[in-house]
């Protein structure tokens, strides 16, 4: 079956690392893709081809999530739509073993492994964008069309 | 935990819960408990002329008026209850 989510990936360009951190710390990747995409062919996918979905933040190369040697989580642009979330971090909270915590205004902690904390510093921020000029922690979930998480690199 | 309905007339029914163990957090002024909580947000929606638009609402934290998630030296700041509309216009 042909997944158009496939076609998003091409798309991807411009990796701006906005957060670098530690190498041995937690490590969470972060990859956004410009206008929304209609996702609503998810549904109607069966588990098989859900497991056949494609991602690059793991290797920088097309593969399937099964194959990746990482453990990632995929936020599709459904998901993204139907949380309501207004900012990036609230979708993390999806997310199986990510905590989220919302210190005051747009600033937010996000931590993977270890204490959190607000700036919490043990992340790595990938984004991929078209145009994009406000930093992470108040980046709107409008324009996200589909987020990864890597736990643990 | 998540549950996303659609239904046939363009109405959709979207709910996420999540629970938060309590935690203990550590600051200059001292250790702060955060309790546990939950935390529910929902959305709703409905598409009209033929999916070109879209009425939304969407509340967060709606089981809790005010609570804290996290405290650190500046303080503990407590994350309100979000209830916003809005309007999606799709064009193709």
């Amino acid at each position: 079956m042909d997944i158009p989510a496939k076609s998003i990936f091409k798309t991807l360009r411009n990796y701006w690392v906005l957060h670098t951190a530690n190498s041995s710390a937690a490590v969470l990747l972060f990859a956004a893709a410009g206008p929304a995409q209609n996702c609503d062919y998810l549904s109607e996918l069966d588990l098989e081809d859900l497991l056949n979905i494609e991602v690059i933040s793991a290797s920088k190369r097309e593969q399937r999530i099964t194959d990746s040697p990482n453990a990632i989580f995929v936020i599709t642009a459904e998901d993204i739509k139907r949380s309501g979330a207004v900012f990036v971090p609230d979708l993390f909270r999806m997310v199986p073993g990510v905590d989220v915590v919302h210190s005051y205004g747009n600033t937010y902690g996000v931590s993977a492994r270890g204490f959190n904390d607000r700036l919490h510093a043990g992340c790595l921020w990938w984004l991929t964008v078209k145009t994009y000029t406000t930093s992470f922690r108040a980046a709107s979930s409008d324009h996200c069309s589909q987020t990864r998480i890597s736990r643990g690199n | 935990m998540g549950s996303y309905f659609s239904f046939s007339n363009g109405f959709s029914l979207d709910i996420q819960a999540h629970y938060v163990d309590h935690a203990k957090w550590y600051g200059l002024l001292g250790n702060v408990d955060i309790d546990d909580y939950f935390r529910l947000d929902m959305k709703i929606s409905q598409r009209l002329l033929q999916d070109g638009v879209e009425l939304s609402l969407v509340g967060q934290n709606l089981l809790d008026k005010l609570h804290p998630e996290t405290s650190d030296s500046t303080g503990t700041y407590e994350t309100e209850r979000l209830i916003y509309g809005q309007i999606t216009f799709y064009y193709r």
